[in-house]
Order: C-alpha cells, then structure tokens, then sequence
C-alpha cells in the first residue's frame, strides 16, 4: 500500500488532515487541541507509560494512548468523551496518590492560571480537589541535594522517565535509570549511586523536561512562575558554540538559562551555558578607578578617560589586547580604534588559539548528531566545546564509527573504534623510506584508513581543532566531497576576531589597554607595562594590577553579534539593563578616541562590524 | 528510605573477585547491546551473585550504561546484588503457614540464628528469605531449606536442623 500523503482524521468533531506517521496527539496539537500528556515530550521518544493522553478513538474496544497512536484515514477521536474523561479522573487520582505531593511546598505549584507543574496543571483542569486515595507518606521519600545545581525530590517524582529518556536520548549520557519494579521503582543514578557521585555531568537537560517540581533548579526555585518571568532567546557565550539559550529574566536579574529546543544545540546545553552564568561572580566594578598613592580610587568618567587617553598620546606605542569573549561590534571598535586613533598595529587577542583554517563543506550541529561516521582531529569537544562532544555521544549510541585522531588522550578515546596519532594522517608520516619523509605524495596507512572509513559512510563529519600541520591539513583536503567540516575553535568569538584580524599574539608597547568585558583571569597574567588601562566588568588579579579601570558590561547586557564555530552570525541580545554608570565598550572608544583627538565616528564601526557578518 | 549505598565494597566480605571469569560470556555475546538478561545470568552463574564491580566491569567492557544492568538486576528477583548462603532457606509465610505458626518460625530465625529476613549469615552459610505459598499448605507451617521441603515444622526443630547444616 502506498501511504496517502495527508491522513484524514476527526478529533472531537473537528476534520483535521495529519501527516502519515504522526500520532493522534501530534496531529491533535498541530490542529491547536492540546490532549493532556504527562510521560510525553515533544522532543523524546513516546513511552506511552503515563495513561493520562487515553482518548476514545472510534472502531478501538479500549481507550488508546494518543502519544504513541499512530493516525489513520478517517478516524474519529474523542479527547474529552465521558469515558477518556473518568479514566483520565482515575490515573491522576492514582499519581497523586503514588507519592506524597504536599503542592503548597512545591516552587512549581500555583492558581490554576499560574502554576508551573504539569500535574497540577491537570489536577485543576479536572476538577480535583482532594486526594481520592490519600498520599503516600507510609515511605520517607528521598531528596538528594547533593549536585551543586539542583535537587531531586522523589515524593514529587511521577515516574514519567522523562529525564530518563532526556540523559539517554539527548544528553547521550546514560547516567539516569529505573531500578526496582512495582511501587518500589524509583529513579536512579549509574548503579543506584547518589547524583552528585555518578557519572552525571551536570547538563541539565532532565530538568528542563521534568513535568513536576521532582527536579529543582536551586537558583530559580521560589523566585517566580513562568507568567511572572521574563523568557528571551539568546545565545550562550561560554564557548564557540554559540548554544541557543533561553534566559527567564525577572527585575533585570537572571533567573535561570534554557536550552533553546529550536536552535542547533536542539535544547541541550553544557553545565558552563546552564549553570555557571547564574553562579555568583567576583565583585562588579561600577565606576572608573584611577590609581592615586597606589591605591584604585573611583572617580568620574570624564576624569578617568582624560586621564588614560593623555597617557595613550604621551606613549610612543600603545598595545590592546581584547577578550575572545566579545561580540564582533565590541572587538571591531577596538581594532578600530587602534588602527585609526591610535595608528597602532599592537593589537590581538588575550588568550585563545588561531581558529583552523576553513576545509571543505561546513557542517552545523545537527550534522555531528545524524552523522554516520565523525572523526575527530586534534582538540577535545568532550571538554571544551561540549555540547558538540554529547552530540558525538549521541551519532555513537546510533552505531556511527567515532574515529579520534590525537598525540594526547581525550574523553573520548573509549568511543573511538579506531584510534590514531596525528603523524598517521599526514601524509609523510608513514613513509618505510627515510629519504622520503617529507614528500607529499606517499599515503600513510592513517590516512587510507581514515579515507575508506569516510568513504564509506553516508554523512561522514570531521570535527578538527587547531595546530595542524600542512600535511595534515593536505590529507584533510583530499578526503572526498561528501565530508562535512567544524572546526572545534577555542575561545567563544574567536572567529568572529579572526575575520576582524584579531588573533592571539604577543603585542608590544609601553601603554598597554586590556578589554576584558565580563571574562576572569583564570590564572592568567597580563604582561606588566609603564601603564595599563583594564576595562571589565569584574574585579579581578588583571584589575588589580592596572593603573586605570573602565567598567564593562557583562554578557547579558551586550548587544552585537558572535561568529560560532558552524561559521554561523548570532545575535547577542541584550538581557538586562546595565548599571547606568556602565557604558558599552564601543562608546568608551569613541568617547577616548575624542579625547586623544580624533573623533571615530559609529559608522565606521558598525560598517567594519557588518562586514564581518 | 535511607540514602542508596555508596558504591564501595564488593559484597563479598572483602574477598578478592576474578572479574576475568566474565571476560568468556562477555566475548560470546560481544556487539549484541540487548543481551542484558543472559549476560546477567550468564554471570550470576559464575560468582554467584552480581557483585558491583562485575556490574561495571560488564558496563565498561560491553559498552552497556551501568543504570541500565542495575535497573535489569533490580527488576527481576532472579538476581542477586550480594552474595548469597551456601544454603537457601525460605519460610512460607503464606496465609495457611501463617495462622499455624510461621511467625514464629521466623521470630526463631532472628532470635536462634541473628538471621532477618533477606539477608545472609556473616560465614556465607545461611540465606534466608520469606515467601508467600510454596504450594503445601498441607503440610504448614513449611520452610524449603534448598531442594528439600521440612513441613509441620516447629521453631526449635527448624534451628537445629539449620544449625547442623555444613
Ligand atoms: S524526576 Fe521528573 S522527569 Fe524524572 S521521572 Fe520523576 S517526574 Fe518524571
Ligand atoms: S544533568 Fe545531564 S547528565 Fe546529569 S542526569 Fe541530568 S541529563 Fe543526565
Ligand atoms: S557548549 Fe558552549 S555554547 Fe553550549 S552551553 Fe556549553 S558553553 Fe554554552
Ligand atoms: S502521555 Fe501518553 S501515556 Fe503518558
């Protein structure tokens, strides 16, 4: 039988037509009638465990779950019949009963109109008002508080397993599991371990799936339901893959950081994008800050910029170094402003590594995940571009071939099924003859092994970091059109710098200005100069060094653009409003730029910004 | 509920296991990701119960998530996390051996042997569970000590009986 393209189907009286293969509730929702689900998501696998989506669907003896049953011509599905209605009555009766959930303790639970707990949510819209069955307090349920992040409650764990299928199906990291059967199964870690001793990295991504108030965030928790918050798309700044976020922002604070399901990252995020932008930070530097009898003093803008930009003109030289950490419109001002004010060409990055040159087709995130074979050169995702390394994780549970080709050990080295060192892909690299090392032309077994593996898959994805010699880089080119490339770059913007000119470098002079923004030390320290000027958000070992400190704003507060390592422009969006006495770093250069005598106009910068884009 | 255990210890009174008996079933059912259950039984058979560290051995050899051998060992009542007695012993404590004395029976159990219900003598001699009908009511109150069935049995006769056990 050939499938119809459009499947003719009736819910609740409506004519709906469905694609082939939804099932009733998908085609349901896209038609706007929502049937109540618990166990589903509409980005895990269905389950079909919870029986709450039971509808009466026409020519079926019993109630069918509508999250796992598939469309077909012409049926007729009531959602709301008296019989779905009572059965559904029952099942939420039974989970409420199953657990103890006391909701008034619950940061979840709310009005009918504001509560933020799926459950809940149901019990209102069904009219329960009291515990049929009483709730279970016979057993002492558990908490385990010991993540840094956050708490699972199971008195108010309905069993859905959504978090389950979230570790297993998009974390790929297999730590969270189902022990015992019957009304002793439970939710656990690795081997009934507790979470803060497993194999859980801290992702996540179950609790942003969790349907109850099981899951709490410790920041968030209590500090305003989803209709008192403000949520904005964003982008994640804490490395080069530029992860869609969804930031919930209440009274210009940040609250808590989502995975945006609709961008490249499709809802996951690493620990860094979830967790650590809410952690406290060092003290906040909210004024300038000269330094007088050795000590920072605050002061006025007007008076800290006439100072600085009178030290910039007396030096002979004046060298920048700026965060990889900022958005093209702050680092494109900044080279600006060397180049044409201080007609210095000392001007590079802090820290970072040169991006990889660009090979090939480029791949975006959804290619490392549906990939069929992903070699991964030099660089370690696992650590340093994470989410990439948990999509890896993920082409690996749907059987593709994780070649790692590296001199130094990675997270994933026990994923590899074939492992090699970079001499074995060059193409010198295995020649039998001394005297023809270093001609090109000779195919070290690396390299055929690594082409006929490409060759044989379907979506073949290589993933490479920097430092690459040219041989490798030859070999590289020479694998066959159908290889997609990403370069795993390290520092969050630094290809959006590269196309700006700004690389990583030694710079020289005896005036030295840091543009740190919102990033920290991290042991780091800055070349010691006759004068520096610091500009950063925070209060750090670079601040305390300097002889002038300019404030800056932190990420959420920028607007601009970064560059991501699918060579992609995202915008970053500002969150929230920065102290008024904090200024963008774009108008401190002009506002510099005029008091060293020359007037940098914004045009210029934001032309030389867009045409990075 | 108490916090889980953490996951030290080997169950095994502290002896040394040979993991490497595992490494022939792990070869045999070497790519097959759902062989879950007959690896399990596979290496309940050789150590005589499933000890944690086969648990990971197993997780990290055959590339199986550890929450996943855990949730199947802990699922069916086939398999053992901790070593088990040289010998079984179960009393029923079924509705027939209830009313005509299994209470006693397991009271004598605690009191005579220091042996609560599902747990194992520190000698690994002893392995005593409570049941629900072993299909002799006639017989009750009835303890099946391995293979062999004891019926009409009172406290006393039950500890010496298991006393004299090797
Ligand atoms: S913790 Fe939350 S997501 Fe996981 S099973 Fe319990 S209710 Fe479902
Ligand atoms: S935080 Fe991530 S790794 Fe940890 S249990 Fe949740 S989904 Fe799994
Ligand atoms: S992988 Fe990078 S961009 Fe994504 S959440 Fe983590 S730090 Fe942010
Ligand atoms: S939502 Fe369908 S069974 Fe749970």
């Amino acid at each position: 039988m050939v499938a119809a393209p459009v499947v003719n189907i009736t819910v609740n009286g409506k004519a709906i037509s469905a694609r082939p293969g939804q099932t009733v509730l998908q085609a349901a929702a896209d038609a706007g009638i929502e049937i109540p689900a618990l166990c589903n998501h509409p980005h895990l696998r269905p389950e079909g465990s919870c029986r709450v989506c039971l509808v009466e669907i026409e020519k079926q003896r019993t109630l069918q779950p509508a999250c796992t049953f598939p469309v077909a011509d012409g049926m007729v599905v009531q959602t709301e019949s008296a019989k779905a209605v009572e059965s559904r009555k029952m099942v939420l009766q039974m989970i409420f009963s199953e657990r103890s959930h006391y909701c008034m303790y619950c940061q979840m639970s709310g009005t009918a109109q504001s509560t933020d707990c799926e459950l809940q949510k149901l019990g209102y819209r069904y009219g329960l008002n009291h515990w049929s069955y009483g709730p279970n307090y016979a057993k002492n349920w558990p908490i385990d508080a010991t993540r840094t992040h956050f708490v699972m409650d199971h008195a108010r764990c309905i069993l859905c397993r959504r978090c389950v299928r979230a570790c297993q199906q998009i974390a790929a990291n297999h730590t969270l599991g189902v022990q015992q059967r019957g009304f002793k199964t439970m939710i656990c870690a690795d081997d009934n371990v507790q979470f803060g001793e497993s194999s859980c990295v801290s992702c996540g991504t179950c609790l942003q799936v969790c349907p109850t108030g099981a899951l709490a965030d410790r920041r968030s928790a209590y500090r305003g339901h989803e209709s008192e918050v403000t949520r904005t798309k964003a982008v994640c700044l804490g490395c080069s893959v530029g992860c869609g976020i969804e930031a919930i922002t209440r009274d210009n604070q940040l609250l808590r950081v989502e995975g945006d399901w609709k961008a490249g990252n499709e809802g996951m995020l690493c620990s860094v994008g979830r967790f650590d932008v809410v952690e406290p930070k060092p003290v906040r530097i909210m004024w300038p800050m000269v330094r007088t009898d050795g000590r920072l003093v605050e002061t006025s803008w007007d008076k800290a910029l006439t100072f600085a930009a009178g030290k910039f003109r007396q030096a002979h030289r004046v060298a920048g170094l700026a965060s990889p950490r900022l958005p093209n419109e702050a680092l494109a001002a900044f080279a600006c402003f060397f180049h044409e004010v201080l007609m210095s060409n000392e001007v590079g990055l802090l820290y970072g590594e040169d991006p990889p040159l660009e090979l090939g087709q480029p791949a975006v995130l959804h290619d490392v995940a549906a990939s069929d074979c992903i070699v991964i050169i030099a660089g370690n995702p696992m650590k340093q571009q994470k989410v990439v390394g948990h999509l890896i994780k993920r082409a690996y549970d749907n059987d593709a071939r994780i070649i790692v080709v590296n001199d130094r050990p990675t997270e994933l080295d026990s994923y590899a099924h074939l492992r090699l060192q970079l001499q074995d892909v060059s193409y010198h690299g295995e020649s039998p003859f001394e005297q023809l090392k270093n001609t090109y032309h000779l195919r070290g077994t690396g390299v055929s092994q690594l082409k006929a593996a490409v060759e044989a898959a379907q979506r073949p994805v290589v993933l490479y970091g920097g430092g690459l010699t040219t041989t490798v880089y030859a070999a590289l080119r020479a694998l066959p059109a159908k290889v997609h490339f990403l370069p795993l770059i390290n520092g969050t913007n630094a290809a959006g710098a590269a196309r700006l000119g700004l690389r990583p470098r030694p710079v020289h002079g005896e005036a030295l200005y840091v543009m740190v923004g919102d990033d920290l030390p991290d042991g780091m320290v800055l070349p010691h100069r006759q004068f520096t000027l610091v500009q950063s958000a925070y209060r750090s070992a670079w601040t305390e060094s300097a002889d002038v400190v300019l404030p800056a704003m932190i990420w959420a507060e920028m607007k601009g653009h970064m560059i991501n390592i699918e060579g992609r422009s995202l915008p970053v969006a500002p969150l929230l409003v920065a102290p008024k006495s904090v200024h963008a770093c774009w108008e401190t250069l002009l506002q510099l730029s005029m008091r060293i005598g020359y007037s940098l106009s914004f045009d210029e910068i934001s032309d030389i910004s867009k045409a990075v884009v | 509920m108490t916090a889980p255990p953490k996951a030290n210890g080997n169950g095994n009174g502290g002896e040394p296991l040979d993991l490497s008996q595992l490494d022939p079933i792990l070869d045999e059912f070497k790519g097959h990701k759902d062989a879950v259950i007959p690896i399990l039984q596979r290496t309940q058979d050789t150590l005589g119960y499933l000890p944690r560290e086969a648990l990971k051995y197993i997780s990290v050899k055959a590339r199986i998530p550890l929450n996943q051998l855990y949730g199947v060992a802990t699922f069916y009542t086939q398999f053992h996390l901790k070593r088990r007695g040289r010998h079984l012993v179960r009393i029923c404590d079924g509705t027939a051996c209830h009313v005509r004395g299994a209470p006693k029976n397991i009271d004598a159990m605690e009191k005579g042997l220091g042996l609560a219900a599902g747990a194992t003598t520190p000698d690994y001699r002893l392995t005593f569970e409570i049941v629900y009908c072993l299909g002799s009511c006639g017989l009750a109150p009835v303890a099946l000590v391995d293979e062999k069935v004891y019926g009409q049995l009172a406290p006393q006769v039950l500890v010496e009986r298991l006393k004299a056990l090797p």
